[in-house]
């Protein structure tokens, strides 16, 4: 093996790779972490490999098997009880897309322990037809939902932000999503918040695991001075690009102060009930009429998870990119988890499928990213190249490789490290 | 209803054959407890990984004795891959290991030749060894040249040939994809997971 002392790895990755010896999943992948606050510089933390070479989201996945499910049931029962309301008010808010996670967490809560739950739904960048189809399913299997859509100027201004500075187009989406939830909990006075899965399922420190309510940490703010979306400044964004403050509005992460005074409590249903994404899936099928997308998604084998959005596919094309790690590797990694494949097929649809570019919706997106001066007058000219092009992305996409994990060979980049020849 | 008895060994997946199970109808326990295994109606020994893991596994439970007993009773049981791979008598994965040598013969890591890539993972069309047909077997609901999923990078090799149900022609090297001695039939393949011809192998194993 070469010497990988003195090469430079970007965003604070382990200059070592490893991977899983349970999984597929190396050691680059890094944790969910506070989005507001993520600039260029950031350091990541990765997931945790122990001694014996396993990852922490293995390592939760084993301790699952010995978790008292009854038990654990019964306290969701409790903290129903403690929470229903039969007065003409909803008791829960229930965040989602109306994918097969959503589906299973609002049903459960309504049909099985008979609560009145909310749904809220933070809008993709782009719908996809099936994507649009699955959020009214859902709706129709018995919800009500406030589906609440960004301005389209500005999310496309910020996710091209996100995308030169951060190379995260989804970016975006996520400091929408997580801020969703507790401000439609505050504007309805709902104290209850129900997540899906817990993020230490896949990777998240297993501290995490043992917590059934989210940490605030990752929705609420404190100075916005210290506040960055799409890698970039408020200030920046107000007299750079010329927004006003109100557009920024969905983006802001909630103030805790009004969320302590409700009482705001928020849990992760994965905490009560196991979760297994492949059966939810099958649940929402049979329940709901939930349809698998029509065809195989890009860059992996899969085709009944992260559907609604058509930039999907670029957001897991960019962190094969950055990371190593593509979209294949993601689910083959929680499939072997959930006792779907084993770590040999696993392995074998990442070689076949992961870094595949995301060829279908391409054009869409870049035209999505580009700034013209038409739509944007002011923020167009702080762009060198405010038009986005496939040479122009792909040329991006090089200054995002770290040199840890990449190696060009004439005009073609290649990993150092894959999972196959481990 | 049909009862099976599914051998938990703390390997691999169980999730699909108990599902492949209940889906032809069966009662479905799943159990490490050596009476029960021993006592079963029907037995089905299933298996991801290493052999040598395998054997240790069921050694460790208390489960190799009760596993012949069972046998012993001309009751019907069902390997699945590894847990087909155990029935012979020896392994050379990882060391050189001793099975349950319910079927004399061995088991060889699939030949490195060109065209053929290891673990050999997909699917294949299966036959009858050449003279032999399926009628009496547990493969008598399926069609030859059926395609199964396969993932293994190992392969049985009987010592009897008589004792082969039904081969796989993978590039040069020829798979042993079914074994059957009495009322002992092991798959490398994955019957659970190769569709309704698979169930046709379940559905039998069930009558």
């Amino acid at each position: 093996m070469s010497d990988q002392s003195e090469v430079q790895a970007y965003y604070g990755l382990p200059k070592e790779v490893l991977f899983c010896k349970k999984c597929v999943i190396s050691n680059q992948r890094p944790n969910s972490a506070v989005e507001f606050k993520h600039t260029r510089e950031s350091k990541k933390d990765t997931i945790a490999f122990d001694q014996d070479g396993v990852c922490d989201a293995c390592r939760i996945g084993e301790r699952k098997k010995s978790i008292d499910w009854v038990e654990r049931e019964k306290q969701l029962r409790v903290l129903c009880d403690r929470f229903r309301r039969n007065d003409g008010h909803y008791d829960c808010v229930v965040p989602g897309s109306g994918g097969k996670d959503s589906f299973y967490a609002a049903w459960k809560l309504k049909y099985d322990y008979g609560m009145h739950p909310l749904t809220v739904t933070w809008a993709p960048h782009i719908y996809t037809e099936w994507g649009w189809a699955n959020h009214q399913a859902w709706l129709h299997a018995g919800f009500d939902n406030y589906l609440c859509t960004p301005n389209g100027r500005i999310h496309r201004l910020l996710t091209r932000l996100a995308v030169d500075n951060l190379f995260h187009p989804f970016q975006p989406f996520i400091l929408g999503q997580k801020n969703l939830a507790p401000k439609m909990a505050k504007l309805f006075n709902i104290p209850l918040v129900f997540y899906g899965e817990n993020e230490a399922e896949y990777g998240n420190p297993i501290k995490d695991f043992g917590e059934a309510r989210r940490n605030y940490r990752y929705f609420t703010g404190g100075d916005p001075k210290d506040t960055f979306l799409g890698g970039t400044s408020i200030s920046e964004l107000l007299e750079k690009y010329g927004l006003e403050k109100v557009d920024l509005e969905p983006y802001m992460p909630e103030d805790p102060e009004p969320l302590e005074k409700l009482n705001l409590e928020v849990h992760y249903l994965g905490y009560y009930l196991k979760w297994h994404p492949q059966a939810c899936y099958y649940f929402a099928v049979e329940n709901g009429g939930f349809r698998a997308s029509p065809e195989r998604t890009p860059g992996t084998y899969s085709k009944y998870n992260s559907i609604d959005d058509r930039i999907d596919d670029f957001h897991y094309w960019t962190t094969w990119i950055k990371f190593g790690i593509g979209r294949a590797t993601y689910d083959a990694a929680q499939e072997i988890r959930s006792g779907d494949i084993n770590r040999d097929e696993g392995v074998a649809l990442v070689k076949r499928f992961d870094g595949e570019f995301p060829e279908r919706f391409a054009e869409e997106i870049f035209k999505y990213l580009s700034i013209n001066p038409k739509e944007f007058p002011k923020a167009s000219k702080a762009f060198a190249e405010p038009i986005v092009t496939r040479e122009s992305f792909l040329a991006l996409a090089d200054r995002f490789r770290s040199p840890h994990l990449w190696q060009k060979t004439g005009n073609e980049w290649k990993l150092k490290h894959v999972v196959w020849t481990t | 209803m049909k009862s099976v008895i599914v051998i938990d060994y703390g390997i691999g997946n169980l999730h699909s054959v108990v599902k492949g199970l209940k889906h032809q109808g069966a009662e479905v326990t799943v159990t490490s407890d050596p009476s029960e295994v021993s006592s079963a109606e029907r037995l089905v020994l299933p298996g991801v990984g290493a052999f040598g893991d395998g054997m240790r596994e069921l050694q460790r439970r208390n489960l190799i004795d009760p596993i012949h007993q069972f046998v012993a009773t001309g009751r019907p049981f069902l390997g699945i891959c590894l847990g087909m791979q155990l029935l012979l008598s020896e392994s050379e994965e990882f060391g050189r290991h001793t099975g349950l040598g319910i079927i004399p013969g061995k088991v060889v890591a699939i030949p490195h030749s060109p065209g053929i890539k290891v673990p050999h993972i997909g699917w294949r069309s299966i036959q009858p060894p050449a003279g032999t047909t399926w009628t009496q077997s547990l493969m008598q609901d399926v069609e030859e040249n059926t395609m199964m999923y396969f993932v293994h990078s190992y392969t049985a090799v009987p010592s009897d040939e008589s004792r082969r149900l039904a081969d796989a022609q993978y590039g040069t090297v020829r798979i042993s994809a079914a074994i059957r001695h009495q009322n002992v039939t092991g798959c490398q393949f994955h019957p659970e997971k190769s569709g309704v011809h698979g169930l046709k192998i379940i559905h039998r194993f069930l009558q």
